[in-house]
């Protein structure tokens, strides 16, 4: 009799612990985040802190960095949060590349600029699902891969593809 | 750069090396790579699928498994864009390079699979887990219309070859790129 108590309080106390343990524990994502995703990041890149995305809307953003030859990106997401399925490139930037990844919860929208540019920039992607497109104006300083060829012939450059 | 160290004798020769070793090292650093552009956005959205194409082959064949199945799904789903792509791609390389073109393009076919392959050596373990996830993006695009503007979101030409070998780079002509873009946008 004693034995049996003794089981079911033990029961009790495992079955009590687990329910402590479901409450304290966060929803922990499973996406993960990889290394080379993170490594590489340009110098003084500022970015908003937050960009928020309207389905079928376009959001503007600005993006400042210094070319180093890194990358600076702008974190998208959808609610919960969670990564866009996809990103496509609606507009190219004259002067540098785009990546879009997905870095554990959320996208990223990185621009790259070309070697030796520094100057303005600008493009634009739309992300899947919803459409919400994110239009980036980017100022490139001059930095590491950028001070063999200071700048004055690409600077005003950007601009005129999108009269 | 113009300033001396202390104690050296020979202040010319001194700044002149530490001169000559900035500049070695803007060289040598690999941030300061160009990354060569065509000079049309016709010409860039063929290589940018044709690097698709052979970075989600690489997936398929490092990785197997359920990735050989995805890369089927992935051919039969976009095949007329990339039939076309393919069509493409052999006809810049017979413009630019003339009766040796044929050569050129499998030449820059097997430079750009040899090019994915060592990025997956590169990336190790994370490679398989972290790659085959674009299957899972390229097939929730909308439209197969999409499939071009989805691969040049993936900047899989910046690292051990380029795009339109051979042809007028546009990053290497940045002003008059510039110039050729602009007059086309009015």
């Amino acid at each position: 009799m004693s034995a049996t108590l003794r089981l079911l309080g033990g029961l009790a106390l495992v079955a009590g612990l687990a329910g402590c343990a479901q409450e304290a524990a966060a929803p922990a994502s499973t996406r993960r985040v990889f290394f080379a995703d993170i490594q590489g990041q340009a110098r003084g890149c500022t970015v908003p802190r937050s960009v928020s995305l309207t389905p079928g809307q376009q959001t503007e953003s600005t993006m400042t960095l210094a070319n180093d030859g890194g990358w600076c990106g702008i974190t998208v997401s959808q609610p919960g949060p969670k990564p866009y399925d996809a990103g496509l490139l609606v507009q190219r930037p004259q002067h540098g590349r785009v990546h879009v990844r997905k870095v554990g919860d959320v996208t990223r929208v990185d621009y790259i600029p070309d070697a030796r540019f520094a100057g303005t920039d600008a493009f634009t992607v739309r992300l899947v699902p919803g459409n919400p497109a994110l239009r980036v104006a980017v100022t490139v300083q001059p930095g590491a891969a950028s001070a063999t060829a200071p700048a004055p012939a690409a600077t005003p450059a950007a601009t005129p593809a999108r009269r | 750069m113009s300033t001396t160290p202390p104690g050296h004798g020979r202040p010319g020769r001194a700044a002149a090396l530490l001169g000559a070793a900035a500049a070695l090292s803007m060289v040598l650093a690999p941030a300061a790579q160009a990354v060569q552009r065509c000079g049309t956005d016709v010409d860039q959205a063929v290589f940018e699928l044709e690097a698709l194409k052979t970075e989600l082959m690489v997936v398929a064949t490092t990785c197997k498994g359920q990735n050989e199945d995805r890369y089927n799904a992935f051919v039969n789903r976009y095949r007329p864009a990339l039939v076309e792509s393919n069509r493409r791609l052999g006809q810049y390389f017979s413009r630019v390079h003339g009766r040796s073109g044929q050569r050129q393009n499998d030449i820059f076919i097997t430079e750009l699979a040899n090019a994915r392959s060592n990025q997956a050596r590169q990336l190790g373990g994370d490679y398989c887990v972290r790659n085959a996830g674009l299957f899972e993006e390229v097939m929730a695009l909308p439209a197969v219309t999409d499939l071009p503007a989805y691969a040049a979101t993936k900047d899989l030409l910046s690292s051990g070859v380029t795009a339109c070998p051979g042809g007028t780079p546009a990053a290497a002509a940045p002003a008059r790129a510039t110039r050729t873009r602009s007059s086309r946008a009015r």
